[in-house]
């Protein structure tokens, strides 16, 4: 079989070919790398992880604008033992940032603020509050004007923001204090937010726009740190809250590069040590590096160059993949100590279908991380699959050239090897065989009972717990708007949606005023529509107009009504304004013939009655719930349970396949891995993990890879060496996995914790079910030597 | 200055108020009571030409009306207009110079009949946006306050039989706090 002396040189020279094209290739790769570390387009953000939507454009469009908008905000919320020590705190803080120059800029209010009512003024005449209008409609006239000439004899109101004549019953303020937010003002130039202690001075920032990068270092935290450091010495009880999405990001890619470098080099080290304690020669180890250098930047590249830029997460995956990739380097190198006789590229030849089938198995079990519409998944799937691949055709293509060759066999080689022969096997006859059965089903049903299923989005975040905290008091206190569930309202027009959001409006006015939710921010309360414009002016020339009469007559002059605008307030005009900066993204204005636009809500938390929330929807035409939260919990339980099923055909149609091969051997080299399922299943919810998705991804890729265990026993019965080189991967995979489950992501720590057990109980069972050996003569001609032992592990 | 005049702790009285607003020729005129409280705040109560109450609080800014209906000029948390226009009366009503100096340059002119005067002009800060100035003259009460407004409206106030004893609330001035 093996015939290469007369090849030898026509292999030899379509190596060189091979080796010069991967040459090219990875050159190319490196130009990409040089390039995209040079602004590397990293994404820490969670919600880039998550399914767009597919069947609604305009859904994406909201989603997207919602996201977008709170990429670059961060606020600082303090409060001292008084309002004097809060201002001089605020002001200490913000002085601080200043002299550490910061990349944050203060968001300033006050010429805003003028520009703000210099834009509003003309329409005055058409902005009401809903109360206001009831209390119009039903007042008596009369005692209305009588109440507007008290308010003009009475004492002046410092600051009132507009004359006397131009607002007679004094409506504005009230308007505007509900487009602020009802627990939010100003003091002496400070926007304040009150809560039963009093008053918070709110700080809004906005981060200067600089690459996200992967770095060891929380800028943003530390910039904040110092500022608060300065602003405590003049007040010692300072409280000092923060939130955004930059913070959350920024602590995201700090975890993020702690967790690619200690999975990164750990499983490097491990599979250095583990080579050197084995092979004794630098070489192996600077090859099998090399190749894993090249995986994991040709994973990082195909990401890239996939999807745009690549996730923190995918990263953290990807430095796992370096426990598997090394396997086709381990391989040849212990195949090449067994057969040091054949030439290097003979042998890889003669290795190259084993290989082939190794790597392919395991890249379909990594694609199909990408079967789910989660764009995480797919990067994890991509990255995976490229990086194999290349870690792979770096092996094929240069490791013949380069490799010059082993010392023989040592003693930590010999142990490992021959451990196998030592190994018990599974004795039916035996009756504690029957006990232990007894106790793992024991331990496998109840744990399998336990097991609960969690299809949370939760899986997938992982910010610090004082971060979370102080978002939620800040969420609070603010009432800030949910990014997970709002309003859409659709139209055929502007006006028409506006209409609409005002229908919706009044609906949720009620869930206001009997406090079921906190508030809502939606377009037409800064814009009403056309006809609510008109019936307000209506309403409002009509009272004032008796109200100035009054007047004219008390003070014995004629007192008139400055002129309004003659035009309409419209949407367009209003986008252009500085002040709807923060409220653009929800005016997602014309798609096609589609006018449309997102109504917030303030406040949401666990105790909101969504479902109720829900029902306002159905009473409007136009106008369509959406609960981003459940919807993702909904699809993740979609793809578990789709997955699963994959999962069972996975099984089904390994056992078919070999079956065909194995006959009634078959069932050796299936159990182990479904056993070690099972039980990985099982303990999981002894430890109290939960059933997702990313539990059954994990159980598809120990399919994909425990599965070979029991090929190669079956396969190669009683062979040493080439149990050495599996349990070589098999131990790197391990520690991989292992530290993968150290990850502060619960999605990342699952897959981690999952494979840790998994691989480690396949490794266990496979040898304890293997056949016993048979006669040379039932093997397959000439496959006497390892040579045909290897496998994936 | 801070001599001649009285250490009040409650004080009450009646006023004369005169304001000359942009858009109107004529000067509007009103009369009525105040009771003012450290630690409370101020009732101004016009009587004449209309009724109406306001109250300056810790609970913000509010105007009854004569048919007893309540108006939030500024809530608890519209704490702005209220606490500055709040803390700015009682110190100008009390001649806190160490808190007005805070905001104001101060000019401080003594008179020989034992009268004194204070010319306040705004520092840069949430005042300026406000006031252009702010006279002030007293003697052992103060007697008479007139603030500019930046938009040019004049209030000229006149304070007439001023007592500050008994230096508590009675039961029907506390009542009006409320």
């Amino acid at each position: 079989m093996i015939d290469l002396s007369g090849n030898a040189t026509r292999l030899r020279r379509r190596w060189r070919w091979a080796a010069a094209a991967w040459l090219t290739l990875v050159l190319a790769l490196g130009a990409h790398q040089i390039s995209f570390w040079s602004t590397p387009r990293l994404d820490g953000d969670i919600l880039a992880l998550l399914p767009g939507e597919p069947g609604d454009p305009l859904l994406a469009l909201a989603n997207q604008r919602i996201a977008d908008s709170a990429t670059r905000q961060v606020v600082v919320v303090l409060r001292g033992a008084n309002w004097d020590e809060s201002l001089a705190a605020a002001h200490a803080f913000t002085a601080s940032l200043d002299a550490q120059q910061a990349r944050l800029r203060p968001v300033a209010s006050e010429q805003g603020a003028a520009a703000a009512l210099a834009f509003y003024r003309p329409f005055r005449d058409r902005l009401l509050t809903p109360a206001q209008r009831t209390q119009l409609q039903n007042a008596n006239p009369e005692v209305l004007a009588e109440h507007a000439l008290a308010a003009l004899f009475g004492p002046s109101i410092a600051g009132a923001i507009s004359a006397w004549q131009a607002d007679p019953l004094t409506l504005w303020p009230a308007w505007w204090q509900q487009r602020l937010g009802r627990n939010l003002g100003q003091r002496d130039g400070m926007t304040i937010a009150m809560d039963s202690d009093g008053p918070w001075i709110v700080l809004p920032f906005v981060v200067d726009a600089a690459a996200f990068r992967l770095s060891s270092e929380a800028y943003l935290q530390s910039v904040l740190d110092r500022a608060s450091a300065s602003a405590r010495t003049l007040a010692p009880t300072l409280s000092v809250l923060r939130a955004g999405v930059p913070l959350h990001a920024e602590a995201a890619a700090v975890r993020a590069n702690w967790e690619v470098n200690t999975i990164g080099l750990g499983s490097l080290l491990a599979i250095v040590l583990l080579m050197w304690m084995v092979f004794r020669s630098v070489r192996p180890l600077a090859l099998v590096s090399l190749s894993l250098a090249i995986g994991w930047a040709a994973g990082v590249s195909a990401t890239a160059l996939a999807f745009g830029n690549v996730h923190l997460l995918t990263l953290v995956f990807g430095a796992s993949l370096l426990g598997v990739a090394e396997d086709y380097g381990i391989h040849y190198f212990a195949s090449r100590q067994a057969r040091d006789a054949m030439g290097s590229h003979a042998l890889m030849r003669h290795l190259l279908p084993g290989l082939l089938l190794a790597w392919s198995t395991s890249a379909v079990a990594y694609l199909a991380l990408g079967i789910a519409p989660f764009p995480g998944l797919r990067q994890m799937a991509v990255f995976s699959g490229a990086g194999l691949a290349a870690a792979f055709l770096t092996a094929v293509c240069w490791f013949p050239w380069l490799d010059r060759g082993l010392p023989p066999m040592n003693r930590f080689g010999r142990a490992i090897a021959g451990s196998l022969a030592t190994w018990p096997r599974l004795r039916l006859q035996h009756r504690s065989t029957w006990w232990a059965i007894a106790a793992l089903s024991v331990f496998t049903v109840l744990g399998l009972l336990r097991l609960e299923v969690r299809d949370d989005l939760r899986s997938l975040q992982s910010s610090p717990a004082t971060l979370v905290t102080q978002q939620r008091q800040i969420d609070a206190l603010l009432a800030l708007p949910s990014p997970a569930q709002f309003y859409l309202v659709r139209g055929n027009s502007a006006e028409q949606v506006l209409q609409r959001e005002e229908r919706l409006a009044a609906r949720l006015d009620a869930l206001v005023a009997d406090a079921t939710l906190s508030g809502y921010r939606a377009t037409s309360g800064w814009v009403p529509s056309r006809s609510r414009q008109h019936a307000d002016a209506q309403l409002t020339a009509r009272l004032e107009m008796l109200a100035l009469r009054r007047a004219s007559t008390a003070v014995g002059e004629s007192v008139a009504r400055p002129a309004f605008a003659t035009t309409d307030l419209r949407v367009e005009d209003w986008l252009q304004q500085p002040l709807s900066m923060p409220f653009r993204p929800a005016w997602l204005g014309q798609t096609g013939d589609v006018w449309a636009s997102v109504v917030m809500l303030d406040g949401i938390d666990a105790r909101t009655d969504l479902a109720l929330l829900q029902r306002q929807a159905a009473a409007v035409p136009g106008v369509r719930w959406v609960d981003r939260t459940a919807d993702i919990s909904q699809l993740l339980g979609h793809y578990r349970k789709m997955m699963g099923s994959l999962l069972l055909a996975g099984f089904a149609l390994v056992a078919l396949m070999l079956a065909l091969r194995y006959r009634s051997l078959a069932w050796r080299a299936v159990l182990p891995t479904a056993v070690a399922s099972l039980l990985t299943l099982a303990a999981l919810a002894w430890l109290g993990e939960p059933l997702q998705l990313f539990t059954v991804l994990a159980l598809m890729l120990l399919l994909g890879m425990g599965i070979d265990f029991g090929i190669f026993l079956l396969e190669h019965r009683g062979d040493g060496a080439s149990w050495l080189a599996v349990s070589l991967g098999a131990a790197s995979t391990l520690l991989a996995f292992g530290l993968l489950a150290l990850s502060a992501t619960p999605a990342l720590h699952t897959f981690g914790l999952t494979l840790l057990l998994g691989i480690s109980l396949v490794w266990l069972l496979s040898p304890l079910l293997r056949p016993l050996p048979v006669a040379v003569a039932d093997r397959p001609a000439g496959a006497s030597v390892p040579i045909e032992s290897i496998h994936r592990d | 200055m801070r001599d001649r005049l009285a250490d009040t702790v409650v004080l009450r009285g009646a006023f004369v108020q005169e304001k000359q607003l942009q858009g109107f020729r004529n000067p509007l005129r009103s009369t009525g009571e105040f009771v003012l409280a450290r630690g409370h705040g101020m009732v101004w109560d016009t009587r004449t030409p209309f009724a109406s109450r306001v109250v300056m609080s810790a609970r913000g800014l509010r105007v009854i009306e004569s048919d007893g209906s309540v108006r939030v000029i500024a809530g608890d948390a519209g704490a702005s207009v209220a606490s500055t226009a709040n803390a700015l009366m009682m110190a100008l009503l009390t001649g806190d110079t160490a808190a007005l100096s805070a905001q104001f340059a101060i000019e401080e002119t003594l008179l020989a009949d034992g009268g004194w005067t204070l010319g306040l002009v705004p520092r840069p800060g949430v005042m300026s946006t406000l006031y252009r100035r702010i006279d002030v003259q007293g003697d052992r009460f103060v007697r008479r306050v007139a603030l500019e407004d930046i938009n040019g409206d004049r209030t000229d106030i006149r304070f007439v039989e001023l007592r500050d004893a008994p230096a508590e609330l009675s039961a029907e001035e506390a009542k009006r706090f409320d």
